[in-house]
């Protein structure tokens, strides 16, 4: 049995190099490849056969897009519609990603901080030249020194802003990697249980920890969802900053 | 079973010692990282381009023809309650012209056989009052007649009655005959 953490171990496939630098096919990629798969499969299946009146698996798909579109309505308003499509994909993405990795013998992305940090990183530059090409660099540095706060106070209130602003990639990021990191090492270590003590107690011990194994695992589906529409959700916010700048 | 328990833990303690080798958390790796990266901003932006060009727009699609079907059925159910709302109003007019109508025949008709019925009354009344005067002078006329008549009759009578009961024959006049009851004036 190996460790709890051998799980998010990068395997490389197929090795590939370009300009110098490691872009070989690995499992995380394959993971990535089944997730855009799956995604537009669901899709594909969903809008194969569209009508007025919609069938079911046309209705799953349509009640995702309502979904979104209630989000960004709720938190951004109409002039977040430009945004749909991204917010769209970065949900799907995230949410069925994080499911996949569900899977006995998958592999969960987000798990990996280098994934979930790119993505973040990329939305906070996003954002950032949103906010800066819709109300102009100086309107923008105004965002840092809130108004009618008293002017000593600006000297301990704009270094926080700053200090929260730029934190957000790191929060959005981390908040993602972790939850997933720290579910699936529960998971595997849980499941160690239920062998070692099921092995040492002719299978009778192993029924408790497997018993919480199923519990976790639905809890985990749950957070699964759940990260993917705080990913979403925060993205929007974040959008809705740059655009109506408090 | 103790053997493979003991196979077991020598397994865990194998692969255990193997990742401490690596380094702990495979996360924080850099190794992997270019690679992560390019095969997620290359997949990332796959399909974003697939569902911003491919499945977004058909779903904004159908939802746009959604609305319009119901827009337009919408708009059908509006103007089929007009039409009826007009129907019912024209039916409405009509009635109350028939109604208008009727109710001016009945008048006329009923003023016409008011004027015919008090017409009739007229003559009836008129005929009524012709033969009362008639027969009022034919009574005055009898009256006349029997008042002018009786005298003579009367004498007559006891004429009559005197021959039969004296068995004289006598020829009695008016004038006597009301000089006799004091009338002869």
């Amino acid at each position: 049995m190996a460790s709890p953490l051998a799980q998010f171990e990068i395997k490389k496939i197929i090795e590939m190099e370009a300009f110098g630098y490691d872009i070989s096919f690995t499992n995380s990629s394959l993971a990535m490849i089944m997730t855009v798969v799956f995604i537009s499969l669901f899709m594909y299946l969903g809008l194969r056969n569209l009508e007025i009146i919609p069938s079911k698996r046309q209705s799953v798909v349509e009640s995702s897009y309502e979904f979104i579109s209630g989000m960004i309505g709720d938190n951004i308003g109409n002039e977040g519609m430009k945004y749909f499509s991204f917010i769209f994909t970065l949900f799907l993405f995230i949410l069925v990603g994080n499911l996949l990795g569900m899977l006995p013998y998958s592999f969960t992305w987000t798990s990996h901080i280098i994934v979930t940090f790119s993505i973040a990183f990329f939305i906070f530059i996003g954002v950032t030249l949103i906010a800066i090409y819709k109300h102009g660099i100086v309107k923008f540095l105004k965002f840092f020194a809130p108004s009618g706060v008293p002017k000593p106070m600006l000297i301990l209130l704009v270094p926080i802003e700053i200090i929260s602003y730029l934190s957000r990639p790191i929060s959005l990021s981390v908040r993602l990697f972790a939850n997933m990191m720290a579910g699936h090492t529960l998971l595997k270590v849980i499941g160690g249980f239920v062998f070692v003590l099921g092995a040492n107690s002719f299978i009778v011990g192993g029924i408790l920890p497997l018993a919480f194994l199923i519990a976790l695992t639905g809890l985990e589906i749950v957070i699964a969802f759940l990260q993917a529409y705080v990913f979403a959700i925060l993205t929007c916010l974040y959008i809705n900053d740059a655009i109506h700048l408090h | 079973m103790l053997r493979y328990t003991f196979l077991f833990y020598l397994l865990i303690g194998n692969t255990i010692s193997a990742t401490e080798e690596k380094g702990g958390m495979p996360q924080l790796n850099p190794e992997s990282f270019s690679s992560q990266i390019f095969w997620l901003t290359l997949l990332f932006i796959t399909l974003f381009l697939i569902n911003h060009y491919f499945f977004l727009p058909k779903i904004k699609n159908i939802r746009r023809k959604r609305d319009e079907t119901i827009q337009s059925y919408l708009d059908e159910a509006k103007k089929l309650n007009d039409s009826f709302n007009s129907l019912v109003e024209k039916m409405n007019k009509e009635f109350e012209e028939v109604k208008n109508e009727q109710n001016a025949l009945i008048k006329k008709t009923f003023d016409e056989n008011k004027k015919i019925f008090d017409k009739k009354i007229l003559e009836i009344n008129n005929d009524f009052e012709d033969k009362k005067n008639k027969l009022n002078s034919d009574i005055d006329e009898n009256k006349k007649m029997i008042t002018n008549e009786l005298p003579k009759l009367c004498v007559d009578l006891s004429d009559k009655l005197y021959e039969k009961i004296i068995g004289e024959k006598i020829k009695g006049s008016v004038s006597d005959f009301k000089k006799i009851i004091g009338d002869d004036k």
